[in-house]
C-alpha cells in the first residue's frame, strides 16, 4: 500500500475515534440531564397528587374518590399510574398490582422496578396529615424516556457517520491530490532522463561517425532542455501550492502586447485595463495557453474584456474526450497528457489559486477557444 | 520492433540495437505497431506501456492472440510492483524500467532472443568463423583450440559487438559474478584471443575503460 494511503487510514482512524468519543460524551451528558429533569418532574407530580389527596381527605369519601380518579385517569393517559390510599381506604387504584415498594416508615422512597413487565420509576410516599395517613404510589413507565434516548443515539450515530464520511472523502481527495502529482512528475522526469543517460552511453560505447556523435549530443541537450522545462513548471506549481503568491494589479494591455510580440500569429484586442493576480503566474498561464493555441492553429486571437480573456485559434478541433477531461477539471491520465498536457495542469493550478475558471470549447466551424473567466473582486 | 511514442527514446533504442547487429523498426503508436506486424516478420517487440492511442497491456494481449510466438519486452516508466506483475502476467518476457542502462536493455534482448532461439549463432570476422551453437571456432577453415574462458570471453564480445565493455563488465559476464580476479586477468585473456585468432585490429582497446569488438 502506498504511504499516503496508510497515512490516510491512520488519520481517518484517529478522526473516527475522536468523533465517536465526542458524540458518546455529549450523548451521556444530555441523557444524564434528561433523567434528572425527568425524576424532578415525577417528584413534583407525585407531590401534587399527595397534596390533592391531603386537601380532599376531609371531604365525603365518594367525592374524594371521584376527584382522585379524575386525576388518575388524566395521569394514566400520560403513561403514569397512581394509587392513593387514605387511612387504608384505596381511593384510586390504576396500578392494580401488589404494593410496589416495601411499606415502611413515613417518608418517600424512590426506585426503579418492573411493573407489568415494564421498567418503571416508582415513588412511594407515606405521609401523615393531622390524624390521617395518606399513601401515594406513583409509577411512571420508563419506556418513553428510553425511546427518546434511543432515537437520539441513532440520530447521533447517523450524523456522526455522515460527518465522518464527508470529512473522510474530503481528506482522501486532498491527500490524493497532494500525493498523486508526485508520482506523475516522477514518470514525467524519467523520459528525458532515459534520453540523457541513453545517448551518453551511446556516445561512450559505440564507434560513431561525426554525424552520429553530433546527433547524440543534440539529443542530450534537447532532453536536458525538456527536463529544465519540467522543473521550471514544478517550481511554479510548488509556489502555487504553498500559496506564496503575490496579488497585484496587472496591466493586461502590456502583458498581452508581450505575447503578441512573442508569437507572430497572434492578434490582440484588449478592452480590459487591469487584473488582480500574481504577475509571473498569470503571464505563465496566458503564455502556456497562447503557446498551445499558436501551435494548434495558424491564427490566434486574444480578446480581453470585463468577463475574462478568450484565446481563440482556427486549428483543428480538439479530441472530444480530451475536451471533456479538460473541462471536468479531472487529472489527466499520463498517457494522454503528452507534451502540453503538463502545461494544462499548471494552467489549471494557476487559475484555481486566482479563482479564475478555465473553459474549453472546440468545434469544426468555430475553431478552438479557451475562455478564462476572471474574478476581479478577489 | 520498437513501440515507443517518444521519438527520441525510440531512435536511441533503434540505434543501439543497430550497433549490435539487430534491425530495429520504429513504431510510435499501437496502430502503427499493428501495421508493421502485418507487413514484416518480427523477432522481438520492445513495448512501451504508456502509448498515446491504446493501452500497452491491451496491445500486448492482442499481439499474443494474433502472433503467438513473438516475445515482448515491456519498457516503461511505471515501476510499481502491480504494474510489473500485470506486464509479466500479460505475457511479457521481461520488464525494463526507465531510465535504463543501454547495456541492460541489450542483455535482456539477448536473453529473450536466446530463449526463443532467435539469436544469431554464426559470426564471421574476416577469416574467423564462430559457431556459438556448436561451440566451434575456425580460422581459415581449421579449428582453433581455445580455453573455456577464452571462448566465453569471445562469446561475450561477439554478443556485444560494436559496444565498448568495461573490464569489470567483461569479468562479470565471462567469468561470473563471484570470480575474484582483477582487471589484469581480462587483459591477459584478450591478448591471447588476439594472438590465436589474429584479431588485433578488431578487438579495440578503449583507453582506461575496456574493449570493443568491431565488426
Amino acid at each position: 500500500m502506498q504511504l499516503w494511503k496508510k497515512n490516510f487510514l491512520v488519520i481517518y482512524g484517529i478522526f473516527l475515534a475522536v468523533i465517536c468519543a465526542g458524540l458518546l460524551v455529549l450523548d451521556a451528558y444530555i441523557s444524564l440531564n434528561e433523567v434528572k429533569q425527568w425524576v424532578d418532574q415525577a417528584r413534583n407530580n407525585e407531590r401534587s397528587i399527595y397534596y390533592l389527596a391531603a386537601g380532599l381527605k376531609d371531604e365525603e369519601i365518594s367525592r374524594m374518590a371521584m376527584n382522585l380518579n379524575d386525576a388518575g385517569r388524566r395521569y394514566e393517559e400520560a403513561g403514569i399510574l397512581i394509587r392513593v390510599c387514605v387511612n387504608g381506604y384505596t381511593a384510586a387504584d390504576y396500578i392494580q398490582e401488589g404494593q410496589m415498594t416495601d411499606a415502611g416508615a413515613e417518608g418517600s422512597q424512590i426506585g426503579i422496578r418492573r411493573v407489568r413487565g415494564e421498567r418503571c420509576l416508582v415513588i412511594l410516599e407515606i405521609g401523615r396529615e393531622e390524624e390521617d395517613e395518606i399513601t401515594v404510589e406513583y409509577v411512571h413507565q420508563l419506556k418513553n424516556l428510553s425511546q427518546i434516548q434511543m432515537r437520539r443515539m441513532w440520530i447521533f450515530c447517523g450524523a456522526g457517520l455522515m460527518f465522518a464520511g464527508i470529512m473522510g472523502l474530503f481528506l482522501y481527495y486532498t491527500m490524493r491530490r497532494i500525493n498523486r502529482p508526485v508520482n506523475q512528475i516522477a514518470h514525467e522526469l524519467r523520459t528525458p532522463l532515459t534520453g540523457i543517460r541513453g545517448y551518453a552511453e551511446y556516445l561512450m560505447m559505440g564507434k560513431l561517425t561525426e554525424e552520429e556523435r553530433f546527433f547524440a549530443a543534440r539529443q542530450i541537450v534537447d532532453s536536458a532542455k525538456h527536463l529544465e522545462n519540467i522543473t521550471e513548471k514544478l517550481l511554479i506549481m510548488g509556489n502555487v501550492r504553498e500559496g506564496s503568491i503575490q496579488i497585484e494589479r496587472i496591466d493586461v494591455r502590456k502583458m498581452l502586447l508581450e505575447l503578441e510580440e512573442k508569437y507572430p500569429n497572434v492578434e490582440v484586442d484588449c478592452q480590459l485595463e487591469f487584473l488582480n493576480g500574481d504577475r509571473t503566474l498569470v503571464l505563465c498561464l496566458l503564455d502556456n495557453l497562447t503557446a498551445n493555441a499558436s501551435r494548434a492553429g495558424s491564427l490566434v486571437r486574444i480578446t480581453a474584456d470585463e468577463e475574462g480573456i478568450r484565446i481563440w485559434n482556427d486549428g483543428k478541433p480538439m479530441d472530444e474526450e480530451l475536451l471533456r477531461d479538460f473541462n471536468k477539471g479531472q487529472e489527466l491520465p499520463a498517457s494522454r497528457m503528452g507534451m502540453h498536457g503538463y502545461g494544462i495542469q499548471v494552467c489549471r493550478e494557476i487559475a484555481r489559486v486566482h479563482g479564475f475558471k478555465l473553459r474549453f470549447r472546440s468545434s469544426e466551424e468555430e475553431g478552438t477557444e479557451v475562455f478564462c473567466q476572471i474574478s476581479n473582486e478577489k | 520492433m520498437i513501440v515507443e511514442d517518444d521519438r527520441r527514446i525510440n531512435e536511441l533504442i533503434r540505434r543501439t540495437l543497430t550497433m549490435t547487429g539487430h534491425i530495429g523498426l520504429p513504431a510510435y503508436s499501437g496502430r502503427e505497431a499493428l501495421a508493421v506486424l502485418e507487413e514484416k516478420r518480427i523477432d522481438l517487440i520492445l513495448l512501451d506501456i504508456g502509448l498515446p492511442d491504446m493501452d500497452g497491456f491491451a496491445l500486448m494481449r492482442q499481439i499474443a492472440r494474433e502472433y503467438a510466438v513473438i516475445p515482448v519486452i515491456c519498457v516503461t516508466a511505471r515501476d510499481e510492483v502491480p504494474d510489473r506483475v500485470k506486464g509479466l502476467r500479460g505475457g511479457a518476457e521481461d520488464y525494463i524500467v526507465k531510465p535504463f542502462a543501454m547495456e541492460e536493455l541489450l542483455a535482456r534482448v539477448q536473453v529473450v532472443l536466446r530463449r526463443f532461439n532467435k539469436e544469431q549463432n554464426l559470426f564471421r570476422i574476416r577469416d574467423v568463423e564462430v559457431d556459438l551453437a556448436g561451440g566451434l571456432v575456425k580460422k581459415e577453415g581449421t579449428s582453433v583450440e581455445l580455453t573455456n574462458r577464452e571462448y566465453e570471453l569471445l562469446k561475450v564480445l561477439l554478443l556485444n559487438k560494436n559496444i565498448a565493455l568495461s573490464r569489470e563488465r567483461l569479468l562479470e559476464l565471462a567469468w561470473g559474478m563471484d570470480f575474484g580476479g582483477d582487471d589484469r586477468t581480462v587483459d591477459v585473456h584478450i591478448r591471447r584471443l588476439r594472438q590465436k585468432l589474429g584479431l588485433e585490429e578488431e578487438i579495440k582497446t578503449i583507453f582506461k575503460y575496456g574493449y570493443r569488438l568491431e565488426i
